[in-house]
């Protein structure tokens, strides 16, 4: 069997809709493209093992490196270079390979080329399935080209089994600005990885801001530390006196860590922020005392507002008086 | 036979309230002693020049005379003098230790006494008899009071059993047993005074406990025999012999006679049962499925079972119709009584026509009426259902009380207005789902049972036990299997929401037994169920068993639309070692792919197949599987 060698940009450049990407009468990827509904991992595989299959690679390099030439002309991705279709081909001989090195390597140049293309051949071979490192390594190739068209196929990265794979899915997917992203962010809160939850609760917190608020609130409501501080920086000022409520049904560290977040905050007023100290005061332990300390400590908080805040001497105080504690 | 007497006391009768004291041995040999001494000798003479049991046993002839005065028309009132339909409760907890005779139908207690109960009460005309360690106890059944209680059985000897016939008391008691030449004997007492009738020697120390009735009482011995003895003197009647199986218990209802082996089934006594084959149309045992303790009677033999027990708790209730050519169980039903649980059978066949669950306390004793069934339960409750489909006929609350036995004596009492009967659907999911976990094999039958029971409420009970992760895993893939088997194409909404269901730490949401899901809507070919199947298939958490269920589902619905989701999952698996070990959901993708048949699958399989990184045994899977399904197109 040759090794696939595609053209795969009419893909890459495709919409969100999947289905929508491919052009009928584009032989042979036409016959994937009436399909409907199918998703961007299978139209890349078929796509690939028809052109290999039926077209044979030589051919198939060819057509490629044709289409290539075509797609260099009429680029719309923002890359300031582009590979040409015999470099492309080379690093796709590469990265289907059975050597695992020669990948690594293979990838580290396309994401270290920045240009507008170079997220193809990665697409192209997370599509055809890989072992989990090398996805691991292709996904992070992707998070740092960013490129647009990389996100169907990061998408189903998503849901990998792998969770391994799942995080570096999700901060590829946090580099882009595809709209189905948020939604991807909240399903995964919910993940039975804690590294992946983690990586998932900042994403949403970053991308939908109070809209992931609810979900994050649960997540933390399951003594899961990790949404402390992205629901801290989210959650709506209206919510405050709900999650000062928090205390006893989340852990003191988190709660602390909780608090301490929202203090860091520009948007929260400072009478909630006195709230927000008192509930901290009556928190035992060091994170609490840590974040006290760290509001007291922030020069920004008083500056912001011109004045000198309540809040913060109410802190520097109940710092104090920690202190004097046995 | 000295030693069944000697030291021992006569058991002669002493009026309460002071017992009768063995004679200590070292004093000169009593008069009851000689004079036992005396009859022993003279009987064992006689029996020298009479036939042993084992020529005389099994004479139809014997026991067509001995039967003569059985009624022939059973009488369906209770055994007391006033017919009024009794309980009498053995009462324990913290008021101390009482007996209480209860009015069923008037619902009062008639009378509560202190008592020590080592035995079952057992209720005569006038009287109630029970077991007070080695004494036998007769109290009036409408006082309470104690008439008599005999001299206390002397070292060695055991109280093997005792038995009522209207107001005439019978006592069984053996000495050492039969291979160290160990003695028994049949004591009768005079209800009123508890003086002795007349005594019998039985020959041997293998002896079970009494039955007695119409001038008749019984005595099992010898494991297979069954002596009949003329209630009035002692005397011998007949001899049954049970030729294929033991026979360690013989009771007399109203409708007659029955002997058997507990565990494996009854002959009626007729004369053709003298000599008890199975084959005898006289012989009755019900079909019962595995999980039923099979008991139709205690084994009487042993004494450690005179008391109420386990025994009482988890048995088989039974009564038999004799109006017919040959005998059957009444209803064609036998009861399966399991500590809260009873479940009607259909005798012949095994079905279950209806299941009833107590709530919290166990049943402790129960009884099977032509008209009712009733029991005790731990709690002081006392329940009636109705034999034809399980509704609560009667219930009475004995607040504050807590019953170790009970004894019935309410023949043809049939309770109150029936309540609602129970859904058999339901009552089986309750059992299924107790939270008590002694049950498993009766968990399992409950589970099964729901196969046969129509309707999407048992699919939704179905459902609940597959989610509910606290039960043991066999119930749950029972569950399952009942589920697919049962292809109810009214339950595929039920299925498809139940698919829907994706795992979220948040939520605590988790779809349950998605594997067996995905088979049930595979039987029904359900087209709808393919989507959701296709969603949870690409979901990380979904197990790799479950993955290839689902893989094998949509393959076997021929589901199109989850042809995307099928390929997606191959190629982003295809070469992850975490699939070396189970493959099995990458090979029912492949086939599902292949069984769909279109090119573009094959192309891709083909493709998969010779990838450097692919896994090997997915690689000769999908070289066999391509063979063996040759291309369509």
């Amino acid at each position: 069997m040759r090794k696939p060698a595609i053209d795969n940009r009419r893909a890459a450049r495709g919409g969100p809709e999947g289905g929508e990407r491919w052009t009928r009468g584009e032989s042979p990827r036409s016959m994937v493209a009436g399909h409907a509904g199918v998703s961007v991992v299978t139209k890349i595989a078929v796509a690939v093992v028809c052109v290999a299959w039926v077209t044979g690679g030589a051919f198939g390099r060819a057509h490629a490196e044709a289409r290539s030439k075509k797609k260099a002309v009429g680029a719309g991705d923002t890359g300031a270079i582009e590979l040409g279709g015999a470099a492309l081909a080379k690093l796709r001989g590469a990265l289907e390979g059975g050597d695992d090195e020669v990948f690594v390597e293979t990838v580290k140049t396309l994401s270290g080329s920045r240009a507008s293309n170079a997220s193809e051949p990665l697409i192209e071979v997370l599509a055809l399935g890989t072992t989990p490192p090398l996805a691991v390594v292709a996904l992070n190739a992707l998070e740092k080209l960013a490129q647009p068209r990389s996100a169907d196929i990061v998408l189903a990265y998503c849901g990998n089994r792998n969770a391994a794979v799942r995080k570096s899915a999700l901060l590829a997917l946090s580099a882009l600005t595809d709209p189905r992203a948020g939604a991807v962010f909240l399903a995964r809160l919910g993940d039975e990885d804690q590294g992946v939850r983690s990586v998932a609760a900042v994403a949403a917190a970053r991308r939908l801001k109070a809209e992931a608020a609810p979900r994050l609130r649960g997540l933390l409501e399951t003594k899961d530390g990790v949404a402390a501080v992205p629901l801290g920086q989210v959650a709506p000022v209206g919510e405050l006196p709900s999650l000062i409520g928090l205390r006893g049904r989340v852990s003191d560290a988190d709660y602390a860590t909780l608090l301490g977040e929202i203090l860091k905050r520009t948007d929260v007023p400072d009478p909630a922020r006195v709230e927000v100290v008192q509930a901290l005061a009556d928190v035992p332990g060091a994170d609490a005392t840590t974040a006290l300390a760290e509001y007291v400590a922030d020069p920004g908080a008083g500056a912001r507002s011109g004045r000198s805040l309540p809040s913060q001497a109410l802190a520097k105080k109940m710092l104090d008086e920690r202190g004097k504690t046995p | 036979m000295t030693r069944l007497l000697s030291p021992a006391p006569a058991p002669a009768p002493v009026r309460s309230p002071a017992p009768a004291r063995p004679a200590p041995a070292s004093r000169a040999p009593s008069p009851w002693l000689v004079a036992g001494l005396a009859w022993l000798a003279a009987a064992a003479a006689a029996a020298a020049c009479t036939p042993t049991i084992w020529q005389r046993a099994g004479d139809p002839v014997a026991v067509a005379s001995a039967l003569r005065r059985v009624p022939p028309t059973p009488s369906l009132r209770p055994r007391n003098r006033d017919g009024q339909p009794m309980v009498y409760l053995v009462l324990d907890g913290p008021k101390g230790e009482r007996i209480a005779a209860l009015n069923l139908a008037t619902q009062r207690v008639i009378w509560n006494v202190r008592a020590h109960v080592t035995g079952h009460l057992v209720a005569g005309a006038s009287l109630l008899v029970y077991a007070d360690g080695q004494n036998l106890v007769a109290r009036d059944v409408s006082t309470g009071r104690e008439r008599w209680r005999s001299a206390e059985l002397g070292g060695g000897q055991v109280l093997v059993g005792y038995a009522v016939d209207g107001d005439q008391v019978f006592m069984v008691r053996r000495a050492s047993n039969e291979l160290r030449g160990g003695a028994s004997e049949v004591v009768a007492f005079d209800g009123a005074s508890g003086g002795v009738h007349w005594r019998r020697a039985l020959g041997t120390a293998n002896v079970a406990a009494p039955a007695a009735g119409a001038g008749l009482v019984a005595v099992p011995n010898r494991s297979q025999f069954v002596s009949l003895l003329d209630a009035t003197n002692g005397a011998p009647l007949a001899d049954v012999l049970s030729k294929e199986q033991a026979a360690d218990f013989v009771t007399a209802l109203p409708e007659g006679w029955f002997y058997g082996f507990a565990t494996t089934g009854l002959f009626r006594l007729t004369p053709d049962t003298a000599a008890g084959v199975r084959a005898s149309p006289d012989y009755l045992s019900a079909k019962l499925p595995a999980f039923v303790r099979v008991n139709y009677e205690r084994d009487t033999y042993r004494a450690d079972l005179l008391d109420y027990s386990a025994f009482d708790r988890n048995r088989v209730l039974w009564r038999v119709d004799v109006t017919g050519p040959r005998p059957r169980f009444l209803d064609d039903m036998v009861l399966a009584m399991n500590y809260r649980f009873f479940f009607a059978f259909e005798a012949s066949t095994g079905r279950l026509r209806w299941a009833y669950s107590q709530p919290e306390f166990e049943a402790v004793s129960a009884v099977r009426q032509a008209k009712i069934v009733l029991f005790a339960t731990a709690g002081g409750e006392i329940v009636g259902l109705d034999p034809d489909n399980g509704a609560r006929t009667y219930d009475l609350l004995l607040a504050d009380e807590s019953v170790r036995g009970a004894t019935f004596d309410s023949e043809g009492f049939a309770g109150g207005a029936p309540g609602a009967a129970p859904v058999l659907s339901g009552v089986l999911s309750g059992i299924v789902r107790d939270p008590d976990r002694r049950f498993p094999e009766m968990k399992l039958f409950a589970t099964e049972e729901m196969r046969g029971v129509p309707g999407t409420a048992v699919t939704e009970e179905l459902l609940r036990i597959l989610a509910d992760e606290e039960l043991p895993g066999g119930v749950r893939k029972r569950a399952g299997e009942v589920l697919v088997a049962r292809r109810d194409p009214d339950s595929v909404q039920l299925l498809v929401d139940a698919i829907r269901v994706h795992p979220d730490r948040i939520a605590g949401t988790r779809p349950a037994g998605i594997a067996w899901l995905a088979a049930a809507a595979a039987s029904l070919k359900a087209r709808a169920a393919a989507p959701p199947l296709a969603e949870q298939l690409v979901l990380p958490e979904t197990d790799l068993a479950a993955a290839a269920a689902i893989a094998r589902a949509l393959g076997e619905i021929g589901a199109e639309s989850a042809v995307p989701a099928l390929r997606d999952y191959l190629c982003q698996y295809r070469a992850d070692p975490a699939f070396e070990g189970a493959p099995l959901a990458l090979f029912s993708t492949v086939d599902a792919l292949l069984g769909l048949g279109h090119a573009r699958e094959r192309e891709l399989l083909v493709f998969v197949a010779a990838e450097p990184r692919t896994l090997p045994a997915l690689r000769e899977h999908i070289r066999r599987s391509m063979l063996e399904h040759p291309r369509r197109d």
